[in-house]
């Protein structure tokens, strides 16, 4: 019966315009020819129903044509190269690369043509214009110091590897020229100079009491499944130990060592160090992620997956499926959603970070927070991770006073909070 | 505009390949002088072993393909040993690098006169073909070559004072041939003293000396060079039951025996290898149930356990046998990371 229907269908769909034709149809011819197409051979003069190619997924690709184009001026082609030769990380690589792509971007637009970087090194009016121009090559919006310092830094670092070629043709060292240019566009202030150019640097942000994070983590923990165990404990290590989220995020099964006492030590690579960080779990967090790599892997077996999470050998800790890592794309997502649960402002995974700096150094010596949460040392720890809460302070002195008077007497503001933040906020 | 790497010609050069085996037999008459020069002026030869190595491979690396090979390509052509260590053809790390750069100086320091060349004039030419950062010191010209500094083994966990009891226990069970003696004292002098393995694969009976304190109390100690210097280390309890056990089996005492202390098989003559040593750590470290560690992890276990027993940061550098007191705090780095979090985690909600 279906062999016989067929011919009739696909004389209809040949009758009427294609443009035109009705899509049910073509969903139900697609699916006639699905179940015929083991019976019946293909009869001449008739073309095959349309078909939907299958979703591609969406990469992401720099746009490499709005910051300077495909092309690369040879010399930052083999700068590259050499930067590669010395132990670059990957990150600092493509940030470097980058900004040289734009400072050669920079210098085309002012001058209204291609603009080689031997040229700027010539130039160093030039060059100084374009290390200090705070308007994004491809946005337009204002750049921040963050991002002009960096800009400082691909170009110091590229006068001192390409130190031999452009010796030879300016006849001085090129990180003097550098200084030169950067002195051109800076202001005579005292003793030195002080360059213009960005918007101020955004130090820090919000930092979730110890209440909220309690109940992100809760809300994380509520998601049935491996997910949740995961979430959980991969939220609870970053909260216990002040790690990146990146550096948690890419942990490796090789780099989780479970000591003869039970406990696990996880070694994670934070941005800019050599050596990892050797980070203890606490026992509860060690059976966690124990609980969660064998309810991952009772999951991947069900589903026929041949990834498996192996505590001690090669392999993605923290996976959202059997491909690879969880991506931070995915985290964030995961976060938002706790966050939206529980009503609380949305929170960055880097939020946890700032939580542990600011709760431990409430109790502990700065510098072993800073020993602790892997930073170098105290000064970016106190610049940008620690930021007390104002009525954490108020609690504190209310108790403190409490603890050596008798308590306030005053029945409109019994615990005297509320005029002490006020006289401070305003 | 047309401004190039000054590399170039040779970095598009497809038939450079790395070979193996010696160089020809004129360039190994080169590094034959060279190692003769290095020995003479009182270097270690395994450090000059090294140095001979590195420039083997850099002339490897520096060849063209011409039948112009000779070792002398590293004086004579020095843009191209510039090229080598700014841009090498497989990643090597940085020490690795900087043996290489140092040899090279040696090198041409050495035998640059003997081929009629101005040693000083070689160094500043190939100066000036390296990469330079800004530098502040009279001392540094502040010169930058290739390497990378990530660490590309695996760090072991930082040990603390019941695994390294722990460890020697398991020395024991670990031996099958009849060493279990030789074993226990192999890793407890690895864990207790301030030896380093390669010091402790040498060791020899006389270098161990007994003495009594005022109160009649035995001490026990051990002398060794270290970097040119004698220096006398102590040695505890663990260790010294371990050492009396290994004495006793040999018939003796400990000060009266002489020769080697860890013997390869049963001749007493040939002293065990530093792998064989290594292979021993390893597999207690495997009975133990403890993570692969080097023989670095043991030494700041030990020097955490000294700190814990009181001891200041210069006194543990005494016990250790190191020069700086920086060192110590290499050493202790991670042990006061740990704390440091244990800390907090204490404190933390």
């Amino acid at each position: 019966m279906i062999g016989t229907r067929r011919p009739e269908v696909l004389i209809a769909s040949r009758d009427d315009d294609a443009a035109n034709s009705n899509r049910g149809q073509r969903q139900s011819a697609k699916s006639l020819c699905d179940k015929t197409e083991a019976f019946q051979l293909k009869l001449p003069g008739y073309e095959d129903v349309p078909s939907r190619p299958p979703k591609r997924r969406h990469r992401y690709t720099p746009n490499t044509q709005a910051i300077g184009g495909s092309s690369l001026d040879p010399l930052i082609e083999i700068y590259l190269r050499r930067l590669r030769a010395h132990g670059a990380a990957k990150n600092g690589f493509d940030a470097y690369r980058y900004q040289l792509r734009a400072i050669t971007q920079i210098a085309a637009r002012r001058k209204d043509r291609a603009v080689l970087i031997e040229e700027l090194f010539h130039n160093t009016r030039l060059l100084g214009e374009v290390l200090v121009d705070d308007v994004a090559p491809v946005a337009g919006s204002q750049l921040s110091k963050w991002t002009l310092a960096q800009r400082r830094s691909a170009i110091r670092s590229f006068a001192t590897l390409m130190r031999p070629e452009l010796l030879a043709t300016l006849g001085e060292e090129p990180n003097m020229v550098v200084d030169q240019a950067l002195r051109k566009v800076a202001i005579r202030v005292g003793g030195g100079y002080r360059l213009t150019g960005g918007s101020p640097r955004y130090k820090g942000g919000d930092v979730p009491t110890p209440d909220e994070v309690q109940a992100v983590l809760r809300a994380l923990g509520e998601t049935p499944g491996y997910l949740g165990l995961r979430n959980w404990c991969f939220f609870s290590i970053l909260a216990a130990s002040g790690a990146r989220v990146n550096a948690l995020r890419e942990l490796d099964g090789a780099d989780c060592v479970e000591m003869p006492s039970g406990r696990m030590r996880i070694f994670i690579h934070d941005k800019g160090k050599h050596e990892p960080r050797e980070v203890e779990l606490s026992r509860e967090l060690t059976a966690t992620l124990q609980a969660y790599v064998a309810e991952f892997n009772a999951y991947a077996a069900r589903r026929a997956w041949k990834v498996r999470i192996r505590i001690g050998q090669p392999g993605a800790v923290w996976r959202n499926s059997g491909r690879g890592h969880w991506s931070y794309y995915d985290i964030r997502q995961t976060l938002a959603a706790a966050c939206k649960q529980t009503n609380i402002a949305l929170l960055r995974p880097h939020a946890f970070r700032r939580a542990f700096a600011t709760g431990a150094a409430s109790v502990v010596p700065r510098h072993v927070v800073a020993q602790a949460g892997g930073w170098q040392g105290v000064e970016r720890l106190d610049n940008h991770y620690i930021r007390p809460d104002i009525r954490n302070v108020v609690d504190k002195l209310h108790r403190r006073r409490q603890h050596e008077t008798m308590p306030s007497q005053n029945e409109e503001h019994p615990d005297g909070t509320a005029i002490l933040v006020r006289s401070i906020y305003h | 505009m047309e401004q190039l790497s000054l590399f170039d010609p040779f970095i598009t050069d497809t038939s450079l390949m790395v070979r193996r085996g010696p160089l020809p037999e004129e360039s190994e008459c080169w590094l034959e002088t060279f190692r003769a020069a290095r020995v003479h002026d009182g270097a270690h030869p395994r450090s000059v072993a090294r140095e001979v190595s590195q420039l083997r491979s850099l002339t490897r690396e520096v060849w063209t393909g011409s039948n112009n090979d000779s070792v002398i390509l590293l004086i004579t052509e020095p843009h191209l040993v510039a090229h080598a260590l700014c841009e090498p053809r497989r990643p090597v790390s940085r020490s690795t690098a900087n043996t290489r750069f140092v040899a090279v100086q040696r090198f041409i320091q050495i035998v640059a006169p003997l081929v009629g060349r101005d040693s000083a004039h070689v160094v500043q030419a190939l100066d000036d073909l390296l990469p330079v950062r800004r530098s502040v010191g009279w001392h540094t010209l502040g010169t930058v070559i290739a390497g990378s500094r990530t660490r590309v083994r695996r760090r072991g966990p930082t040990l603390e004072v019941e695994h390294l009891h722990a460890l020697v226990d398991a020395a024991v069970e670990n031996s099958t041939r009849g060493h279990a003696a030789r074993d226990r004292a192999l890793i407890a002098l690895h864990c207790w003293s301030g030896l380093r393995p390669e010091e402790i694969v040498r060791l020899r009976w006389e270098e161990l000396s007994v003495g009594r304190t005022s109160t009649n109390e035995l001490r026990y100690a051990v002398t060794i060079r270290r970097a040119g210097r004698e220096i006398t280390l102590p040695i505890l309890n663990p260790a010294i039951d371990a050492l009396e056990t290994l004495a006793l089996e040999r018939s003796g005492w400990i000060g009266l025996l002489a020769g080697t202390v860890f013997c390869a098989g049963y001749r007493l003559d040939r002293p065990l290898s530093y792998r064989a040593a290594r292979d021993t750590v390893r597999l207690a470290c495997r009975h133990a149930k403890i993570p692969i560690v080097e023989a670095d992890e043991l030494r700041a276990a030990f020097a955490y356990w000294l700190k814990s027993q009181g001891l200041s940061d210069h006194e543990v550098a005494i016990v250790l046998g190191l020069r700086m007191v920086r060192s110590v705090d290499r050493l202790l780095a991670r042990h006061r990371q740990l704390n440091a979090q244990r800390r907090v985690r204490e404190v933390l909600p």
